[in-house]
């Protein structure tokens, strides 16, 4: 049968000879199990993404931190100053896209276009 | 994680400095005829690195002694031979970054065909992936890129590229390049697909054009780097001594003066990006038509897993927009995942939903399987495109989500928000490309490999997001010191500009014939995308894998028996031909690669083979091909040398 077939042709490949798990069988045909849930991962990362952004802060030991301190506070100052820069309210970023997150499908876009992924 | 595969910089040692027939015989491999390429068993032996100990005084004093020839010969410098110690084709990340590290220690020159900005780097706008979160770890990052890599990759390329990118974003940010950061203060890291962490650093939605600035800035700040740009390289210089190969330079094309310009260097970084213009539809911008991938198959360097070609499912396709584009479009417009995430169904022109067919998740299959599908309904049914449709969601939302479709899309006679967005695969991203070690070397002393151009063994059967910019970063660094070690030690004085022969410039034709050789090389380039697109596209099989191969064969000879008729020499120049051999050489290693994988895996799938073989776990190798059955396209223009 026609519809039979069209899944054969992409159904999860399974490996012949000896068999790595079947798991990873699966993962490595499809590009990623991340995708198998897209729209509650969404939501979920901008959670994750500010607990952790509290958790590192109160670690404070990251060295990256301690250079981008530096400049996000002439930064800082200078949105301050100039109201210019755009803090996204959700996440906390600075100076980032406005609009819904970029990823939250997986790939990077904006309005619409895609440009990585 | 298992020991999951070999030492992929190993096999390098072993085989890559043997090219002779007879020795792979010996090495137990099948005798290779011509234009066949095999997969290989690699086994554990110790890394080739092709570094050397010296104390420091016989550092300085070499150092010295070199730099007093490098400036001596300077002095040589005329319009048609340029001496440098360091040469770097290609101006996106990789060769930018390698230049700022070598000008410490010598004299560089970077060409690039175009503008300096113009490169695949320009276009990466997402971000630079790497372990910068604290809840984050390598092994985490590793076991991400090995999975999306389907268990192709090299372990240890693997492990070196994460464990060594976070200290080259930082260094990024020291150059001057700023990325998005949160009120703390700390990058603020987005999430991919593929990725089971935040590790995506980004600025706003221009990363890559961010981090060209900074990188271009520095370069201009820098008095020992000189910029070439429109200089169209042409073939590497290279001579055979005790049978190993070695480059010595490039031969380039000044395209806005129709000059031949000699580059003449003890070390040489290929950094020149992809080979998207093999296919019609492609993210690439105009340059990416994989000439360092050509130059280098014909200098004699080994190349690998070419059949792994990333596309995009969903693209904007102009043959379905009512107003069509006045010009062909230069790269490809992406449409977002999100559009399908938002609800988008996917249709074929006779408006029937195909995605449930080929899996459960439908429009929310992963990407790879999209396009397969998406592909799968355009070879049966013939068509030039398939629909996807969002117009039965809110119109507020459609414009507010996806205001860049739309204007785009409103520009060429199409309202999103009525009818279905006609869209197309992509051509986006090259997984393979010359055989590079753990230090960017390649089995051609001198010659240094980083970027797109490079299979280093990161991204395997199929790379993961974000990676590609990474890669770039880290092994345009690795370069660095062996590139160093092996100018202190190389040699190179006036008499090498008179080794090789001139190209010969095509300006010397007739107006007329030139003009209908470049009309008719613009014919070629259409066919060969027809022949690409329609065998060797993302859905393969033996059949069409062989059709395109004879395909692409005649289309080539009829192609090069015009120019010759019309008076072009074999060691004649010009853009438009030089490209076009280029597109040859890469559509034909494309073709051969995929002929020698009788598996599907990541990217590559193949009807006849659709499942995945753990027996055929390997990187497929292409090794260099006997001189006397080449056509224009895979013959450098001048002979082989011996060195001395």
């Amino acid at each position: 049968m026609a519809t039979n077939h069209l899944r054969r042709l992409f159904a999860p490949a399974l490996s012949r000879g000896s068999l790595p798990p079947p798991v990873l069988s699966r993962l490595a045909f499809f590009s990623s199990t991340a995708f198998t849930d897209q729209a509650a991962a969404a939501g979920a990362e901008a959670e994750a993404a500010e607990k952790k952004g509290a958790a590192a802060s109160v670690a404070g030991k990251e060295p990256a931190a301690e250079e981008k301190g530096g400049d996000a506070g002439a930064r800082k100052e200078e949105g301050e100053d100039e109201g210019g820069e755009y803090m996204n309210k959700a996440t906390g970023e600075i100076g980032g896209p406005r609009g819904p997150e970029p990823t939250r499908y997986g790939d990077w876009e904006r309005g619409g276009r895609c440009s990585d992924f | 994680m298992a020991n999951l595969m070999n030492g992929f910089a190993s096999l390098q040692c072993k085989a890559m400095v043997h090219v002779h027939k007879g020795h792979m015989q010996a090495l137990g491999m099948a005798c290779l005829s011509p234009n066949r390429c095999v997969q290989l068993h690699i086994s554990s032996t110790p890394h080739f690195i092709g570094t050397k100990i010296v104390n420091a005084s016989q550092q300085h004093m070499r150092h010295r002694i070199n730099s007093i020839r490098a400036s001596s010969l300077s002095c040589l410098q005329d319009d048609a031979t340029k001496y440098f110690d360091f040469v770097v084709i290609g101006s996106g990340v990789a060769g930018l970054r390698y230049a700022l590290e070598v000008s410490k220690h010598g004299s560089v020159a970077i060409i690039t065909k175009a503008e300096p900005h113009e490169s695949n780097t320009n276009y990466a706008q997402g971000g630079v992936s790497a372990v910068l979160c604290p809840s984050d770890s390598v092994e985490s990052h590793m076991q991400d890129t090995i999975v999306a890599g389907a268990y192709l990759c090299d372990e240890e390329t693997v492990r070196v590229v994460c464990t060594e990118g976070p200290e080259r974003v930082k260094e990024l940010i020291a150059m001057g390049a700023s990325f998005d950061h949160g009120e703390d203060g700390r990058l603020h890291l987005a999430r991919e697909g593929g990725h089971s962490h935040n590790r995506i650093v980004h600025s706003a939605d221009m990363t890559g054009r961010e981090i060209e600035r900074a990188l271009l800035q520095a370069v201009d700040n820098d008095d020992n780097i000189s910029l070439f740009g429109h200089h169209f390289a042409i073939d590497l210089l290279t001579c055979q001594n005790n049978g190993e190969i070695y480059c010595y330079g490039v031969d380039s094309l000044d395209t806005e003066t129709q000059k031949a310009v000699r580059f003449i260097s003890k070390v040489t970084l290929l950094a020149s990006g992809g080979a998207g213009h093999i296919y019609p539809t492609t993210t690439n911008p105009p340059v990416a038509t994989g000439d360092g991938i050509a130059m280098s198959h014909r200098a004699q360097a080994v190349i690998s897993n070419m059949e792994f070609v990333q596309f995009h499912p969903t693209a904007l396709s102009d043959d379905g927009l009512p107003i069509k584009p006045a010009k062909t479009r230069e790269n490809a417009f992406l449409i977002t995942e999100a559009v399908r995430g938002d609800g988008g169904i996917i249709y074929n022109q006779s408006m029937e939903r195909f995605m449930p067919l080929y899996d459960d998740r439908a429009e929310l299959a992963p990407r790879d399987v999209v396009a397969r599908s998406i592909d799968d309904q355009l070879k049966k049914r013939g068509e030039k495109y398939v629909l996807l449709d969002i117009s039965h969601r809110p119109r507020e939302n459609v414009l507010a989500h996806f205001p860049n479709i739309a204007a785009e899309c409103l520009r060429h006679g199409l309202d999103i928000t009525q009818q279905p967005i006609p869209v197309v695969p992509a051509a986006h991203y090259m997984c393979g490309g010359v055989r590079a070690g753990l230090h960017g070397e390649t089995n051609v002393k001198g010659l240094y490999v980083a970027g797109e151009v490079a299979c280093t063994g990161l991204h395997g059967a199929n790379r993961l997001a974000s990676n590609s910019l990474l890669e770039a970063l880290v092994f345009a660094r690795r370069a660095v010191q062996p590139s160093i070690d092996h100018m202190f030690d190389a040699v190179v004085d006036p008499s090498f500009a008179k080794k090789w022969a001139r190209p010969m410039l095509s300006v010397s034709l007739r107006d007329s014939i030139l003009s209908d050789i470049v009309e008719r090389t613009k014919q070629a380039r259409m066919e060969l995308h027809s022949i690409m697109w329609e065998y060797v596209g993302i859905v393969r099989s033996t059949n069409r894998l062989k059709h395109a191969e004879w395909k692409i064969s005649d289309l080539e000879s009829e192609w090069e028996q015009f120019l010759f008729k019309r008076g072009w020499k074999p060691t004649m120049v010009g853009l438009e031909a030089c490209e076009m051999r280029n597109l040859f050489c890469c559509a034909k290693l494309v073709v051969k690669s995929a002929l020698a994988r009788h598996e599907s895996r990541g990217l590559h799938f193949t009807e006849d083979f659709p499942f995945l073989e753990e027996s055929k776990r390997k990187p497929t190798v292409i090794f260099p091909t006997n001189i006397q059955e080449l056509t224009w396209s895979s013959k450098p223009l001048q002979k082989r040398l011996q060195c001395k």
